[in-house]
C-alpha cells in the first residue's frame, strides 16, 4: 500500500522495540467477543491508476452543461487560476486548526484578513473565521440573536429566505421547546410589512430577511429596520449570493444588526452544494456571543504583531455545555479561496463583476419576456436572479433545454405553492450573449401545452 | 488575608455588607488566582433579582470560565462598569476595585455563609 | 517554512489603481439601475487594490509560516494528521464533480449520487451500522445530527427524556452538542485507568463523591435519553466494558452514541455496530485522510442502527436496479428520496461537503479492505513505539494498553518548573508541530501524541530523539525552556491582552487633522 511505510524489516524492528510478537498483541485491550474476526467485505486495495480511472468514470456519469441558468443558492462564477494554484500548497491545505500560533501565523494572518474583508462587505464590525454554509449560518445567527436579546424567545423568518435555509432552521429549532420560529409572509415578492408588524412583539429576538431574497428581489432593509428596531428586535440580513455585495449597499449601513449567509460565490464552484462558505457578522457589542473560531491581533514577547485564536472562553472546549455553539471547525480552505478571490478582485473588480451579473440578468429577463409564454410576476429590483411566470409546461421546457445541454432555471412551485408555474432564472458573468440567445431561441420552439 | 467584614461561599464568592441594607459582591483572591488573568465579566442588569445561590454572571479568563452565584438573595443596584475596560482589577484587587455588583439585600444575610476564618480553612484544604 | 520574518497585512500593500482581475468584455447592454439610491453599493473600506503578482507572493510567503503534514510528523492527538494523498485532490478537482449544481435533476447527477451511495456502503460495512447520512459538515455537526436522531426516536415512542450522560474525558463538543439538541448533560466520572467508572468515584483531595454509571442509571433511569461515549476514548484506550455499558443503557430504554473521532484505531478490527452502538459519527478529515485545510472543511457522516433510520436527514439516496433477463447486466439508477415523513429534516443546505466525500471515497478505494486494516494496525504500532521510546523520560499518567495514541503527563518535568506548554513550544524550535496539549482534562499537563500510520521508523525516531532532548533540557536548563520558541518568526503571544481588548479586523488608520 503506497501510503503506508510498512516493510517486513521495519515492521519487525518496531515490534521488537515494543516487545511484542505481532501487531495483533497490541489489540489485547479490545475484548475478544468485540473483535471483528473476518475481513471487511469490501474490495481490496487498488493502484492510483485504477482508482483515478474509476473516479473519472463516476465524474463522467454526471451530465455536463454548456450553460446553467440555475442559481438558487449555488452560483457558477469564474474562478481565477491563482486560487487553485495557491491552495494546492501543502502549507495551506494540509495544516490543522491554528492552535499553536507561533507555528501557524500563515493561517492566522490569512483569517484576520478574511475577517476584515467580510466585515467590509457586510458593513459590520465583527465576524468569525466562518461557518459551514448558508443554512447553518442562519441557525447560528438566530441562536446568537436569542442570546444577545436575552429573555426573548421568538425568531421571525421571512418566507423570502432560501427554503432550504428555512428547513435547516426548523431542524435545529425543533429540540428547543422554549423557542419559536415564525414565518412572515411575502407580498409582491418581498417581505410583507403589514404581516411583519402584526407578528413583531416584545418576545421577538430577531427577524431574518433575505438580501436579495430567494426570488431574487432586493428587500429594502432600511425600511424594515425601523419597525424591527422599534420592537426591540434585531434585523438579520441573509445573503445567499455574495456577489450581491458588489452591487447592493452593505447591510450594516442599512440598519442590519447582523449579516449572515453564503459566500461560496467568492472563488468556488457549485460542487454539488459543498464545501460552501457560511459567514456571520455582527456588531462589536455582540462579539462575545459569536459562535465558532475568531482570530484576533496579539503582540509577542518582543512586541511584534501576530495573530491568535481569541475569545476562546465562548467555545466548547472550555465552556462545554454552556458554549455559544458546538462548532469547532471552520471552512478553513474555503475561506482561503474567498480571501484570495477578494484580494484579486479588489473594490473595482467586485463592483465590476457585480455590474456584469446585473447586466446579464437584466438582458436575460428582457429577452425571455419577449417570448409569448413568459410574463412578469415579481416586479422588484433584482440582482442576478429573477422570477417569471411560464404559461407552458415546465417539464417540456426542461426536457428541451437538457437536450441542448442547457440547465434551465428552477421550477419555483416545488418550494412556493403560490408561485406554481413560475421559474427562478439566474445569469452571471459566465453567461455570454450567445448562450442567452441560444436559450431564448430554444424556448421559442417549445410548444405551449397548457 | 481574607477581610473579616465579608462573608464567603464555598464557591469562592464574597459578600461585604455595607451596613445600609446593601452589599458588595465579588470573587475572592483565591478564586482569581486559580482562574488566572481575567479577560471579561458578564454581569446581570440593574434591577434583576436573584435568590441565594442563583447564578448571576460569569467571569472569563483566557483558559476558563467561572459561573458566579449570589451569596445572599437580593436585587442588583449597581454594576462595576469599570471592569468593562479593566477586567484586570479582579486580579489586582479582588476585594477592592475588582468588586462585581452591589445589591440590596432581600432580608437577612444568608446564614449558611462562611466567616473569614472558616473560609481560610476551606482554602487551605483545597490548596493541597 | 520560516523563510521570512514578516509579511505585512495585505491592506498595507494596497495601491490605488492596481488590478488583480481583468473583467471580460461586456457583450450585453449595461445594467439599468432602477433601485432607490440608498440600496446602491457605496465604497469599500478595506478591500485592497493589488496585482495578481502581489496576491500570489502574499499567500506564498504567508504559507511559509505554516506547518503542514508534508513538513514532517504532525503529532496532534485526536486530530489524526495523516498523509493527504494527492490523488484525492486531483479527483476532487474534476470538473465533472465541481461543475455540478445541487439542484440539478437527479438524472443529470447520477455520478454524484452513485458516489454518495458507494461511500455510504463502505461506511456501513466499516461500522456495522445499516443507516448512513453524509450530510453533516463536520464532526460536531455529525454529533448534533446523531443526538437529534436519538431525540426523534424517543419522541416517536412518546417519551421525553431530558438527560445525556457524557464521560469527563469526552471532547468539549459532546456536552455543547447535547445542549444544542436541548438536553441536560450529566457527567460520568473516569476511573484511574481512564475508562468510564461504573462505581461512584471519590475525589482523593476534596473528598467529593461523583456518581458512577450504576448510580446514575438507577437514579435517573427513564430520564436518560442516551450516552455519548468516545471509543477508543481520548486517552487512546478501548472502553473494554463497552458492551456492558450499552446493554445497561438499552435495558432502561436509552441509546448509545459513539463519538467516532478515534475510529482510525478500529477499522477492520472491531465494528461499533457489533458492540451495541446505536448511532455514531465519523470524521472523514481524520480517519479518511481528507485534508484539514487549516481548520476545515471537514465532513461528519453519521451511521445508525436500523431503528434510527427513519429519522435520518432528508434527502436519502436510493438505488434502483431493474430486473433484467438472464445474461443481461442491470444498470442501476440513483435518486434522492425526499419523502421521509419521520425525518429530523435538513442539517445542511444541500448534501454536505460533497468535495470532501469525493476524497474520502478515493481513499477507501485506494486502500481497500486490506489497506484499511493495515493502516489501523500500523497506526497502533507507531503509537506504541513512541510510548516505549518515551516512557523512560515522560510519565504515563494512565498505564492502560493504548491503541493509536499515547498520552503523557508533565508531572516529572513540572518538578523542575517545566510544563507541557514549555515542552510544546520547545518542539517548535526543533522544527516540529507540538502534540495536542492539556487535553484530555483528566490527565494533568496532558501531551497527547498521535503519530498516525503515515510515519516510518526514521521519522518516528527523529521525533522521539527530539522529545528526549527536550526532556534532558528540562533537567539541565529548565529556565531556558520558558523562553521557547526562540527560532519561530514570533515568540510567545500575549493571549490575555488579545482577549481583553480584542482587535478582530484591520481598520484604516484614522487621518489626523492637520
Amino acid at each position: 500500500m503506497r501510503y503506508l511505510p510498512s516493510s517486513p524489516v521495519e515492521d519487525r524492528a518496531l515490534l521488537d522495540a515494543i516487545g511484542v510478537m505481532d501487531a495483533e498483541t497490541l489489540l489485547s485491550g479490545i475484548p475478544e467477543p468485540l473483535r471483528l474476526r473476518r475481513e471487511l467485505e469490501l474490495p481490496t486495495q487498488s493502484s492510483e491508476q485504477e482508482v483515478a480511472g474509476q473516479m473519472l468514470a463516476m465524474a463522467n456519469r454526471n451530465t455536463r452543461f454548456c450553460a446553467q441558468f440555475l442559481g438558487a443558492g449555488a452560483y457558477d462564477h469564474f474562478v481565477p487560476s491563482a486560487i487553485d494554484a495557491l491552495i494546492s500548497r501543502q502549507e495551506w491545505f494540509t495544516a490543522y486548526t491554528p492552535y499553536q500560533p507561533e507555528i501557524s501565523q500563515g493561517t492566522l494572518q490569512h483569517l484576520f484578513e478574511y475577517q476584515t474583508l467580510i466585515c467590509d462587505l457586510t458593513g459590520l464590525e465583527v465576524t468569525n473565521a466562518s461557518l459551514y454554509d448558508g443554512g447553518t449560518s442562519c441557525v447560528e445567527a438566530a441562536l446568537m440573536a436569542v442570546r444577545v436579546a436575552k429573555k426573548r424567545h421568538t425568531v421571525l423568518v421571512s418566507r423570502g429566505l432560501h427554503p432550504l435555509y428555512r428547513e435547516v432552521l426548523q431542524t435545529n429549532f425543533a429540540p428547543h421547546a422554549e423557542l419559536n420560529l415564525v414565518e412572515v409572509d411575502l407580498k409582491e415578492g418581498i417581505t410583507d410589512l403589514a404581516d411583519l408588524q402584526a407578528k413583531l412583539s416584545g418576545d421577538v429576538a430577531a427577524v431574518l430577511v433575505g438580501y436579495p431574497n430567494f426570488l431574487g428581489a432586493v428587500e429594502d432593509l432600511a425600511a424594515l429596520a425601523g419597525p424591527i428596531h422599534a420592537a426591540g428586535a434585531l434585523l438579520v440580513s441573509v445573503t445567499q449570493e455574495a456577489f450581491a455585495f458588489g452591487w447592493l449597499e452593505a447591510p450594516g449601513k442599512l440598519g442590519a444588526d447582523m449579516a449572515c449567509g453564503e459566500a461560496m460565490s467568492l472563488g468556488n464552484k457549485p460542487t454539488f452544494g459543498g464545501p460552501f462558505l457560511g459567514f456571520l457578522a455582527g456588531k462589536d457589542a455582540h462579539k462575545r456571543e459569536l459562535p465558532g473560531r475568531v482570530v484576533g491581533q496579539a503582540k509577542d514577547l518582543q512586541d511584534r504583531t501576530g495573530y491568535v485564536l481569541t475569545l476562546t472562553a465562548r467555545e466548547q472546549h472550555i465552556r462545554r455545555d454552556k458554549a455559544t455553539s458546538n462548532i469547532c471547525s471552520n471552512q478553513g480552505l474555503v475561506t482561503l479561496r474567498a480571501n484570495i478571490f477578494m484580494q484579486l478582485a479588489g473594490p473595482e473588480g467586485l463592483k465590476g463583476l457585480a455590474e456584469q451579473n446585473a447586466a446579464k440578468a437584466q438582458y436575460l429577463r428582457q429577452r425571455l419576456l419577449e417570448l409569448p409564454d413568459m410574463e412578469v410576476v415579481v416586479d422588484q429590483p433584482f440582482f442576478n436572479e429573477f422570477v417569471l411566470r411560464y404559461r407552458g409546461d415546465y417539464a417540456a421546457l426542461e426536457a428541451a433545454c437538457l437536450k441542448e445541454s442547457l440547465l434551465p432555471g428552477l421550477d419555483l412551485g416545488r418550494y412556493y405553492p403560490e408561485y406554481q408555474g413560475c421559474i427562478l432564472w439566474c445569469a452571471t458573468e459566465l453567461h455570454t450573449r450567445s448562450m442567452i440567445e441560444s436559450l431564448v431561441e430554444l424556448l421559442a420552439r417549445v410548444p405551449t401545452t397548457v | 488575608m481574607y477581610p473579616a467584614d465579608a462573608k464567603y461561599t464555598k464557591n469562592h464568592e464574597f459578600i461585604k455588607p455595607l451596613g445600609d441594607g446593601t452589599a458588595l459582591v465579588g470573587i475572592t483572591t483565591y478564586a482569581q488566582d486559580a482562574m488566572g488573568d481575567v479577560v471579561f465579566v458578564d454581569l446581570p442588569e440593574v434591577g434583576d433579582s436573584f435568590e441565594a445561590g442563583e447564578e448571576f454572571g460569569t467571569v472569563e479568563s483566557v483558559k476558563t470560565v467561572a459561573e458566579i452565584f449570589l451569596p445572599s438573595a437580593g436585587e442588583v443596584l449597581e454594576l462595576n462598569t469599570e471592569l468593562e475596560a479593566h477586567p484586570e482589577y479582579i486580579n489586582e484587587d479582588a476585594f477592592g476595585k475588582g468588586w462585581l455588583i452591589k445589591i440590596r439585600l432581600a432580608g437577612e444575610l444568608n446564614p449558611e455563609l462562611l466567616d473569614a476564618t472558616a473560609y481560610e480553612q476551606l482554602v487551605a484544604e483545597e490548596s493541597h | 517554512m520560516f523563510l521570512r520574518q514578516r509579511e505585512p497585512l495585505i491592506f498595507e500593500r494596497s495601491v490605488p489603481g492596481k488590478r488583480g482581475m481583468d473583467l471580460p468584455r461586456l457583450d450585453v447592454p449595461e445594467a439599468q439601475d432602477t433601485r432607490p439610491v440608498h440600496l446602491r453599493r457605496g465604497g469599500f473600506e478595506a478591500l485592497p487594490e493589488l496585482s495578481e503578482v502581489d496576491v500570489i507572493r502574499h499567500f506564498t510567503r504567508l504559507s511559509k509560516w505554516n506547518y503542514g503534514v508534508d513538513d514532517g510528523i504532525y503529532p496532534l492527538g485526536s486530530c489524526t494528521m495523516k498523509h493527504n494523498p494527492r490523488l484525492n485532490e486531483r479527483v476532487a478537482g474534476l470538473p465533472g464533480f465541481t461543475d455540478t449544481h445541487p439542484m440539478a435533476p437527479d438524472a443529470l447527477v447520477q455520478g454524484n449520487l452513485e458516489l454518495v451511495y458507494t461511500l455510504q456502503e463502505w461506511l456501513k460495512e466499516i461500522t456495522g451500522l445499516p443507516g448512513v447520512t453524509l450530510q453533516p459538515s463536520a464532526g460536531a455537526a455529525g454529533e448534533l445530527t446523531g443526538v437529534m436522531l436519538i431525540r426523534a426516536y424517543h419522541l416517536s415512542r412518546g417519551a421525553k427524556r431530558r438527560v445525556i450522560l457524557i464521560p469527563d474525558s469526552g471532547h468539549g463538543t459532546n456536552p455543547a452538542t447535547a445542549a444544542m439538541a436541548g438536553y441536560e448533560v450529566v457527567e460520568l466520572p473516569s476511573q484511574p485507568d481512564g475508562t468510564i467508572s461504573f462505581k461512584d468515584v471519590t475525589d482523593p483531595t476534596s473528598g467529593k463523591v461523583r456518581k458512577g454509571l450504576l448510580s446514575l442509571v438507577t437514579e435517573l433511569g427513564p430520564e436518560i435519553a442516551g450516552a455519548m461515549i468516545t471509543n477508543p476514548n481520548t486517552v487512546g484506550v478501548f472502553e473494554y466494558r463497552f458492551k456492558e455499558i450499552s446493554d445497561l443503557l438499552h435495558s432502561i430504554g436509552a441509546l448509545v452514541y459513539m463519538d467516532g473521532a478515534n475510529m482510525n484505531a478500529l477499522i477492520g478490527v472491531a465494528r461499533p455496530g457489533d458492540f451495541g452502538v446505536d448511532v455514531m459519527h465519523l470524521n472523514l478529515h481524520k480517519t479518511f485522510s481528507t485534508p484539514h485545510g487549516g481548520g476545515g472543511p471537514g465532513a461528519g457522516p453519521v451511521c445508525c442502527a436500523e431503528q434510527l433510520r427513519p429519522f435520518l436527514p432528508v434527502p436519502v439516496v436510493v438505488r434502483e436496479t431493474p430486473s433484467v433477463g438472464a445474461g443481461e447486466v442491470p444498470v442501476s439508477t440513483y435518486r434522492w428520496d425526499w419523502d421521509r415523513p419521520e425525518s429530523i429534516g435538513k442539517v445542511h443546505t444541500f448534501y454536505g461537503n460533497f468535495g470532501i466525500l469525493v476524497r474520502a471515497l478515493t481513499y477507501c478505494l485506494s486502500h481497500g479492505s486490506d489497506g484499511l486494516k493495515a493502516a489501523t494496525l500500523r497506526a497502533i504500532v507507531n503509537a506504541n513505539y513512541i510510548r516505549v521510546r518515551l516512557q523512560g523520560a515522560y510519565d504515563l499518567h494512565i498505564d492502560s494498553p493504548s491503541l493509536h495514541e499515547v498520552v503523557f503527563s508533565d508531572t516529572r518535568q513540572a518538578k523542575r518548573e517545566v510544563h507541557t506548554l514549555d515542552i510544546a513550544k520547545r518542539l517548535i524550535d526543533h522544527g516540529y508541530h507540538p502534540p495536542t496539549i492539556y487535553f484530555p482534562l483528566i490527565v494533568p499537563g496532558a501531551m497527547m501524541i498521535e503519530p498516525t500510520e503515515s510515519e516510518d521508523k526514521f521519522e518516528l525516531d527523529a521525533f522521539c530523539d527530539t522529545m528526549l532532548t527536550i526532556a534532558r533540557e528540562a533537567e539541565e536548563i529548565p529556565a531556558a525552556l520558558h523562553h521557547a520558541p526562540i527560532l519561530a518568526p514570533l515568540r510567545r503571544l500575549d493571549e490575555t491582552t488579545a482577549a481583553r481588548k480584542p482587535v478582530l479586523r484591520w481598520q484604516k488608520p484614522a487621518i489626523l487633522p492637520a
